[in-house]
């Protein structure tokens, strides 16, 4: 049953550290084996030995702060750790560092926070100007450490960030030498991407952590998530409406990216009721992230906005020349800025081949968001997608339309050999004139759905039908139904053949990608993840017979 | 045996390698050691497995010297570890027992910090003096000390940009008497370091101050060796992995560092897999995860950093050994090498004018970790991995 604290509980969509521990590690459900091994690398952090220090490496909102409390919650809960260890989180948002000093004078102050001591000991330190401030304020810290009877966990998000502000190598190779030699600090940091100071085999923390990547949720996991969520918030429903909205749910997971900040969003939008429209619910969603959506954006450089926006309404990964070409910016500054937007974690490079580089939006969900707020051509495509999403991920299977006057009589005409040619003469021009009857799109299914001929005939009316009328889904799901079968009884390479002979096919752009996925896998690296995603599901539909 | 990705590893972490601690031990009865290899190959922990177990008669002394950013500090440190070793009552050497009290009598006495002992208007460098006479203590003493010097190279450069290339010049010299002057006591020298010193001196222009060291490099974990450590891995770290797994990651990898297994087993360990990973799972995880993934970005630093360590001669001519050797079909020899110098520099009045190029540029590339050259046999040279040499072909195909 739900309690009224309960159900009060804010949701932190950005700060876990509002969360009550409790409550926090109840709903820290996904990324537990992630936890698990954290926990275990401290477990084994024997006093006589060189630590094992480790890094979370996501993109924003991969749920790398919760993970950091996460930590700290479980070692203060555990009463072994907790007597081993104090953890001791930085601020998210620390720009107090900016070189080694900063460093253990920070540290001293979130330790005394962390142990509730009241003295002040880093003020003490810089209102007496100690030449040697970096020395004396890390002696202080281990002093303290050394008292309290228990080691350091440091827990330092944007750990990529403190240590690209101590630009000088010679405090890098300081901090390395003590975090290697010196049993009583440990270190999780988190991280938005790979960063030069742990790749570059020239620079001291050079493969010096043992990193964790943190991917994007499963499906899975994502339904997992909601379900602890539900159990720890006492909300009921929500297994039922996973249960019955399957493929909105995995509709909305592929375009929002796995992304678990948008977990708790997603929560609020199945107490509150799916619409069963994904184009609807994800507005929703937006309405949540669209302040935080722009001020990122807002925050960054004119000429980065304008890259940003150039990445964003390409959708798929783009390479530094097609920019170039949409910003008139010379090459080598695109290069330079998307370097620059990578090292704030917002532009990140595709896979592929690494000699032809590609970027694309980190944060996918921020890249849908863009699609549907900016540029009638973005929210255009964008929105045929989320139809063919639509048609993919279907909530109810809908039965064969075999209870359908039309069809009925179809099926009497076929027993009817001699005739058969004469009708499904006369149901492709039913369908022509009137694509939208459902019972004429029942009665060619039934007669010509095993004549690649006759879909040769009826399809390209059928694409101009869909550009002429968008709202009509309809007869947009037919067709695509028309397509994959007509590559089935083909080549796929024949019904993209067929598409581009057509002058307009754009609802069709990730159908016409499914197609060359299928003579060319390196097609699926050029793809938008989401994109990519709905691709592979269409190459699953071509390797099956039609029902 | 748990994993551990970045630090040193010791006691039972560590992968034990007798045979080469066993040549270390044997290089450094005959002289002073120069202990070199590519970053994260295990240099540090062979050192502190020494210092764990030292060898007979000596006190090892294991100093990281990258904290440092002067001659001054460095010589200090020396002296303050000499200090707390005969400190401690553990050690039962005769010559502890002969000498120590004596010998820590007259360290007291020496000034490091230079104010005392400094000749004005002298142009030798401050520290000298105190340096001089704690070089002379240990000849005199005879002191079977034997100093690790970890991070040396590091400690270099740092040094080259806190105060000058001639203080490092200075420090160089007198490393090398005092290493001359030693080399019939029974103090011992061994240098290492995860940058290569061989290259850094190279740039600094004093390489004939570390020509007289005995160079031992580490050689990667033999196959049995290798397929014993990931066993061990996988059972201490509760991560399925058969014995075809074992020798398929063996065969992925293509060489046997232990970072190298412990990546690979701690990318499965990831995957919070239940059963052993059939080999097609292996490769796609090598190819997602170590070759096309999170690695890619170790590799593509590993590309771009060739125009900044090397001049624009000998950049061309890393670019062409490495083109060449990720396409070949096996280890290439010298002559092979040669050849392809040759046809990058056809004249050979031209080509003798950088006579050490070719060794130097094979050196670094060794010693930073993109090459390594086989023990045995023929000697063949071929990417330190499969990773990189993966990573190389799609990047200049």
């Amino acid at each position: 049953m739900t309690t009224p604290q309960q159900s009060f509980q804010p949701l932190a969509l950005y700060n876990p550290a509002l969360l009550p521990p409790h409550l926090l590690l109840a709903e820290f459900t996904a990324r537990r084996p992630l936890l698990n091994s954290l926990v275990d690398i401290i477990r084994h952090n024997a006093p006589a030995k060189p630590l094992q220090h480790a890094l979370l490496v996501g993109s924003r909102g991969m749920g790398k702060t919760t993970t950091l409390w996460a930590v700290a919650y479980t070692v203060q809960a555990d009463p072994k750790l907790s007597r081993q260890w104090l953890p001791v989180v930085f601020d998210e948002e620390s720009r107090r560092v900016a070189d080694l000093a900063d460093f253990w004078l920070e540290a001293l102050r979130q330790w005394e926070h962390a142990a509730n001591d009241p003295d002040d000991r880093a003020q003490q330190l810089l209102d007496k100007a100690d030449a040697n401030i970096e020395d004396a304020a890390r002696n202080a810290f281990l002093e303290k450490v050394d008292r309290s009877g228990r080691r350091a966990l440091l827990l330092i998000d944007n750990l990529n960030d403190l240590l690209a502000s101590i630009h000088d190598p010679e405090p890098l190779h300081r901090l390395r030498a003590f975090l290697m030699d010196d049993p009583r600090v440990m270190v999780v940091g988190t991280a938005t991407r790979y960063f030069d100071q742990i790749t570059d085999l020239d620079q001291p923390f050079y493969d010096f952590f043992r990193v964790f990547d943190l991917r994007p949720l499963t499906l899975e996991e994502m339904k997992t998530s909601l379900l602890a969520l539900a159990k720890a918030r006492g909300e009921k429903s929500i297994p039922k409406t996973l249960e019955e909205c399957a493929g909105t749910i995995q509709g909305l997971y592929i375009l929002t990216g796995g992304n678990p900040r948008l977990i708790k969003t997603f929560y609020r939008l199945l107490t509150e009721g799916l619409r069963g429209d994904i184009r609807t619910d994800l507005e929703r969603l937006l309405d949540e992230f669209t302040p935080y959506f722009k001020a990122v954006v807002d925050a960054l450089p004119v000429q980065q906005q304008r890259i940003f926006d150039a990445v964003a309404l390409a959708w798929d990964p783009v390479e530094v020349a097609a920019v170039s070409r949409v910003t008139r910016l010379p090459g080598n500054q695109i290069s330079a800025q998307l370097r620059a937007l990578g090292k704030a974690g917002l532009i990140s490079e595709a896979a592929g081949h690494p000699k032809r580089k590609s970027y694309l939006l980190a944060d996918r969900f921020s890249n849908i968001h863009y699609l549907m707020r900016h540029g009638r051509a973005a929210r255009n495509r964008f929105d045929w997608f989320v139809v063919l999403v639509r048609w993919v991920f279907p909530d109810i299977q809908v039965p064969p339309a075999d209870d359908l006057s039309w069809s009925c009589l179809a099926r009497l005409l076929g027993k009817a050999p001699a005739r058969i040619s004469e009708a499904r003469s006369q149901v492709r021009k039913a369908l022509q004139l009137t694509a939208d009857q459902q019972w004429h799109q029942g009665a060619v299914h039934e007669l010509s759905r095993n004549t690649s001929a006759d879909w040769q005939l009826v399809l390209p009316g059928l694409v101009a039908w869909c550009v002429a009328n968008p709202k009509n889904t309809q007869v947009f799901d037919f067709t695509v139904a028309g397509f994959l079968q007509y590559a089935r009884l083909t080549k796929p390479a024949d019904a993209l053949t067929l598409l581009q002979t057509l002058p307009d096919t754009s609802p069709f752009e990730t159908l016409m990608d499914a197609f060359r996925a299928h003579a060319d896998r390196e097609h699926l690296n050029r793809l938008a993840p989401e994109r990519q995603a709905v691709v592979i599901e269409l190459l699953n539909r071509l390797s099956t017979p039609n029902p | 045996m748990k994993l551990r990705i970045g630090p040193p590893v010791t006691g039972d972490d560590f992968y034990p390698r007798p045979l080469l601690i066993q040549t270390l031990t044997r290089a450094l009865n005959g002289g002073h050691v120069a202990f070199l290899g590519p970053r994260r190959t295990g240099k540090t922990s062979c050192l502190k497995s020494i210092v764990a177990n030292p060898p007979a008669g000596y006190v090892p002394l294991l100093l990281n010297l990258e904290k440092h950013h002067s001659i001054t500090d460095w010589l200090k440190e020396m002296a303050a570890a000499t200090r707390s070793a005969l400190e401690k009552p553990a050690p039962k050497l005769q010559w502890l027992k002969d000498t120590g009290a004596d010998f820590l009598k007259r360290l007291e006495k020496i000034d490091f910090h230079g104010v005392k002992i400094e000749l004005s208007g002298s142009k030798q460098p401050t520290w000298r003096p105190a340096a001089d006479e704690f070089l002379k203590l240990l000849k005199e003493s005879d002191a079977p000390l034997l100093f690790l010097l970890d991070e040396f190279p590091a400690f270099l450069n740092l040094v080259v940009r806190k105060t000058s290339r001639d203080e490092v010049e200075a420090a160089l010299n007198w490393f090398r008497s005092a290493r001359h002057e030693l080399s019939d006591s029974s103090t011992r020298f061994l240098v290492t370091g995860s940058i290569g010193l061989k290259s850094v001196v190279r740039r600094l222009g004093f390489s004939p101050t570390i020509n007289d060291f005995d160079v031992r490099e580490i050689p990667p974990l033999k196959d049995a060796e290798a397929l014993d450590l990931l066993q061990r891995l996988a059972a201490d770290n509760d991560v399925p992995l058969d014995e075809p797994g074992c020798r398929h990651i063996l065969h992925l990898l293509g060489a046997n560092w232990p970072i190298l297994l412990q990546l690979f087993v701690s990318e499965i360990q990831d995957e919070a897999v239940t059963k052993p990973p059939t080999l097609s799972a292996l490769d796609h995880l090598y190819r997602e995860r170590l070759v096309c993934g999170s690695r890619n970005k170790y590799c593509d630093n590993m590309f771009d950093r060739l125009k900044d360590i090397f001049s624009e001669s000998e950049c061309r001519l890393a670019r062409e050994i490495l083109r060449a050797l990720c396409r070949a079909q096996g280890p290439s020899s010298r002559g092979d090498l040669e050849d392809l110098h040759a046809r990058l520099i056809p004249q050979d009045a031209h080509r003798a004018l950088l006579a050490d190029e070719l060794d130097y540029v094979l050196d670094a590339l060794k010693h930073d970790g993109y090459l390594l050259q086989a023990v045995g046999g023929e000697q063949g040279t071929g990417f330190a991995s499969h990773i990189l040499r993966d990573y190389w072909r799609r990047k200049t195909s």
